[in-house]
Order: C-alpha cells, then structure tokens, then sequence
C-alpha cells in the first residue's frame, strides 16, 4: 500500500480546443470524489487533467479553467495516437505525481491506455464504471454492471495504487469552471523505447454517421428483430427518419451489424434523446443504463413481459420486425405520388 | 510463423435468444459454450496467415476445465494445436493476474511471433488482457485492429490498420507482437465432417499452475489488486406508460403518428 499516493488524475481525451463534455464529466467526478475524501480525512485533494498530444497547449490552457493542474505533453512525436508512448508519457505522470486515483473515459484510446497502464504499474483496474464513490476508509468504490439484469457490482483496488478505473461518459454531470484557474505544467514527453512500433499514416474518416449522442432522435434495434434483413429494414428506417440507429450486443454478436460504437449501453454509447424508439430490445441493465434518461420512450417487443417495458412511455406489443416493415411501407407511400 | 490465437469461451450469444416462429416470443435455454465472437475472427486470420505464409497455429484458453470443447472446436477449424490453462488456484483472477498466467503460458507453448486475441469479449468485454498481455511479454501491442498483413517483402513485420471513433491509423509493427482484432469476417470457416473427425485425434494438452512454473500466492483471487464488493440491485420504479397491441399497420401508424406529434410540433 502506497500511503504516500495523493491526488486524483482524469485522463482527457483529445478533441478541439475546449474541453469535451466527456472530459468535463470526468473532472466533476474527480471533484466530487476529492469532497468526499475531504470529509474522511479533512483535507481536500488536488483533482489534475493529463493531455497527451501535438498542438494542444490551447486546450490545456483551457482545461485548466476547470482542475487544479493540467499536465500537458504537447510533442511531435504524440501527433498520432501511439499505444506504447501514451503509456509512457501517463506512466512518467504517474512515478512523478503518485496519484491515488486516475480516472479514464471509455472509448478507444482511454480503455487501451488505461490497460497497458494498469499493467505498467501492476495495479488493479476497473472498466465501464457507472459510478463511483469513496468508503469510509478513503478508498475508492468502482461501480460496474455486473452480468446479470438488475444488479450493480462494486469493485474495489484496496492495497494497490493508483486505483484506477474507466467510466462511461454521458451519465455524469459535467464540472463548471474553478474560481481560480488551475496551472498548466509542460511535461516533457520521455524518450523510450518504442519496441519496433511505428505509426506509417491516418485517416480520418470521412463519412461518420449522425452521431447517436447528439441526435433527438435515436433508433435502437435488439435481437427481437430476428433477422439480418428486418435489421436492414431498420436502418433504412433510420435513414427515412433521419435518425441514427443504435444497436444492443446481440446485433453485434449475430453480425448484422459491425460497428462497436453503435452499441447503446455500458460499454458502448450512452444517448438521452428527446425521443428513443427501441424495436425489438429486451431490456438488459447493460442497454437501459445506456438509454433510461431518454425523454420519451417507446418501446417494441413481442414479449409483454419485456423489461423494457417497464421504462416505456409507450409500450408496443408486438412483432418488432413486422411493425418497421409496415412503417417502411407508410413512409413510402408517402414519399411517392398519388 | 507461429501464430497464438487466445480463446476464451462465453456463454453462447445466440442461444437462449431463440424464437418461437409461431408466438413470436424469445425461448429461453440452456446457453452452451462458444468461442468468443471475435476470438474466432482472431483464429480465422491467424489460419488465413497461416496457409499465405506457412507455419503453425496455437490455441490457448484460460478456462474451467469443462470448457475444453471449444479448443476442440478451434482444431476443427484450423489450429494445430490446443492446450487448456486452468487450475483451481487461477479462480477469480482479474485481468492483471489473467494477462499474466497467459503471458507464461504464451512464452512456454512457444514463444510464438505472433500472438492475436479478439478485441473483447461478448460476456464481460473489459478488453483488458490483449493490451496487458502485451505489456507483460513487453511486446509491442495494439487493440482494434481491423486489417492486418506481414510486412511487405519483411517476413519479421506486420503492418496493422486499427480503426478508432474518428479515425484509422496505420502501424507497422516488428514481431514479436500481441494484435486484438475487431470486426468479423465476412465467410467464417465452418468445420467439415472430415475436419471434426480429425481434430477429435488431436490433444487438448492441460497446462496447470505448476506446468507453468506458478504458485498459488502468484495467480487467483489473491494476487489479483481489484476485489468484488457488495452487490448492489437497482430497481427501477416501472413508469406505467400507455400499453398498445393490434395488427402491426395499425401499431406502425401509432408509432409513426407519435413520433410526429412529439418531434416537429415544434
């Protein structure tokens, strides 16, 4: 046990000038958890963001309206996301500054590094936290969706530091400024050895769907549509609509659909659109904690049992499949002329 | 080349997700054991690797002893050969301690030059162990992987595109190299009958704690930082919400009309 380790460290993720709402999410909740580890034991610890990138002083600068201390890595060679460097440069913050705490987003870059880190350090990590808090003997308490529906897990990292964890953005409330601004300290990217991995081109994407985050309306289809083809029907829904669609794990699994980000729940994307329509979703706790903050919910399944249901503002029973074909058909009709 | 390919075995995806064609309802059932969805691409590449380049396939799975039916599995559809890490003393290691009783079996079934592992896994999906394995070997690692060749003209390389939110990024990597890939392929191979009869002759050789030169205060629960706390339920009040049924036109022009009212009245 680390007794000397001190502080809470939030991982954040790249993305323009200001802070993400994502990484913002993340300071509150470091600032919340530094509250209450001031009431256990009186004094309040420092909440810090680290930054790995090249070109990013402007965003540290920033961010630093909002944590105690920015630690920004702003070199060449961090211009593209690099597995073994960023776990180099956060693993320098981590001998340097011994946080007690380092707190990830989800997402891509935040669960690798966050790996390889944990790893590096020989610490315990925990993934998809939807939420945290502190016992009575100041450490940490990781709340994650245990397998079955319904139940939370805890998980706690008692002798080994930093504790670290990864947490689903979307379902915090982001922290407002400082009254006084944080420092901005320029860290010095270390030299090391790369093992033989290099970074030879990037492509950005050009055609990224609506984003399932921002949409005020989001489709969602389950394994209750049965078929590749009723899921097809679905998204050309989606497209009628102008919607994006979200999927739940079993689309993925059965490979009707192959994109990871598309998934709502946990371990994917949390949405709270003005309107969710969910067609065939039975309703695990890993998909509604992803979606349960929806504004108005309507709900299609063939089973009245569904749990679902039981977050519907409208509950459809019914074949999911059949209905999106026949709401294709009415929209076509439409669409054409008389 | 020698390719490991990590298999872990999940409770299987489709089943008890069955339907009734005529109640329209789910069936549940039993679920059996499969290889994890995208551990099977990471066995379909490494066997497509396999007949470009030659070489041998390994497959390796940190399990219970009863879920050796998917190494079986994985010899039906390509692998060379299979072995079982278990032991009662692994139970209820995190993914620290996961990554590192594969890191030794990794190094004592070969070491390989290549070892590929699915991104995540369908049942708990921390997607932890391919990076933590990786920094374990002290390899070069890397996760989401979608493609994947040798080095141009450089037997010793790999070139990589992994695919994040925004973005695809190209690598090149010197073996040896722990790769996760995402995404499935589009013709998985099925096993003939002739492929099952022969991978039935092939061992499933079982590497315990003391094959792999571990003790007992070096893996499970006990080595592991992170401990299971109190389990926690959340029960939701039901919102009680209007409830419909009829013929699917009738219910798809309920939907239809519902979302036009809540969404451009404006």
């Amino acid at each position: 046990m680390s007794d000397d380790c001190y502080g809470i460290m939030v991982y954040a993720a790249a993305g323009g000038p200001s802070p993400t709402r994502a990484t913002l999410e993340l300071l509150g909740l470091g600032r919340t958890l530094a509250a209450k580890l001031a009431s256990v034991r009186g004094h309040t610890p420092w909440v810090a963001a680290a930054l790995c990138g090249h070109g990013v002083e402007e965003a540290a600068r920033s961010l630093a309206g909002f944590a105690d201390r920015v630690h920004c890595y702003d070199d060449p060679a961090l211009a593209v996301y690099h597995p073994g460097r960023w776990a180099r440069a956060l693993a320098r913050l981590a001998a340097r500054y011994r946080p007690e705490i380092m707190i990830f987003p989800t997402g891509c870059v935040g669960q690798e590094t966050a790996a390889s880190l944990a790893a590096r350090l020989r610490t315990g990590l925990a993934s998809h936290a939807v939420g945290l808090d502190i016992d009575d003997q100041g450490r940490l308490i990781q709340l994650v969706a245990s397998f079955g529906a319904g139940v939370l897990g805890e998980i706690l990292c008692p002798e080994h530091r930093p504790q670290m964890v990864t947490v689903t953005p979307g379902l915090f409330s982001p922290a407002g400024p400082l009254p006084v601004p944080g420092r901005m300290i320029r860290e010095e990217f270390p030299p090391g050895d790369d093992l033989g991995l290099s970074v030879t081109g990037v492509e950005e994407k050009t055609v990224s769907p609506a984003r399932l985050e921002d949409a005020p309306l989001v489709l969602a289809g389950g394994f209750g549509l049965r078929d590749r083809a009723n899921w097809q029907a679905l998204e050309e829904l989606g497209g009628l609509l102008q919607a994006p669609v979200g999927c739940t794990r079993p689309v993925l699994d059965e490979g009707w659909l192959d994109d990871e980000r598309r998934m709502i729940g946990i371990s994917g994307t949390v949405v709270a659109p003005a309107v969710y329509l969910g067609l065939g979703i039975s309703g695990s706790a890993h998909h509604t904690v992803g979606m349960d903050r929806s504004g108005y919910v309507i709900a299609v399944n063939g089973d009245s049992q569904a749990p679902l249901f039981r977050l519907a503002d409208l509950a459809v029973v019914g074949d999911a499949g059949d209905i999106v074909r026949e709401m294709l058909k009415i929209l076509d009709g439409k669409k054409s002329p008389d | 080349m020698h390719i490991t390919v990590l298999l872990k075995p999940v409770p299987d995806p489709g089943a008890g997700r069955t339907f009734d064609p005529v109640s329209k309802t789910l069936v549940r059932q039993d679920r059996p054991v499969v290889i994890n969805p995208l551990d099977r691409s990471a066995l379909d590449a490494a066997v497509a690797l396999r007949e470009r380049h030659g070489g041998r396939v390994t497959v390796l799975s940190l399990a219970p002893r009863e879920t050796a039916g998917v190494l079986k599995e994985a010899l039906a559809l390509g692998a060379d050969e299979a072995y079982l890490v278990s032991d009662r003393c692994f139970a209820g290691s995190d993914t620290l301690v996961t990554s590192f009783i594969l890191s030794r079996a990794v190094v004592a079934t070969g070491p390989p030059d290549l070892v590929l592992a699915g991104n995540r896994s369908s049942d708990s999906g921390t997607s932890h162990v391919p990076a933590q394995l990786g920094e374990w070997l002290v390899w070069p690692h890397l996760s989401h992987a979608r493609v994947l060749r040798t080095g141009d003209g450089d037997p010793s390389a790999l070139i990589v595109t992994t695919e994040l939110e925004d973005r695809f990024i190209h690598y090149r990597l010197d073996l040896p190299a722990v790769v996760a890939v995402t995404g499935r392929r589009e013709a998985p191979r099925h096993p003939t009958m002739r492929d099952l009869v022969h991978a039935r002759a092939k061992p499933v050789t079982l590497l315990d704690a003391a094959a792999l030169g571990l003790t007992p205060a070096e893996t499970g629960l006990a080595a592991s930082p992170t401990r299971p706390g109190r389990l926690i339920p959340v029960d939701r009040p039901a919102k009680r919400g209007e409830v419909e049924s009829g013929p699917p036109v009738q219910m798809a022009a309920l939907i239809l009309s519902r979302l036009h009212k809540l969404l451009l009245k404006g």
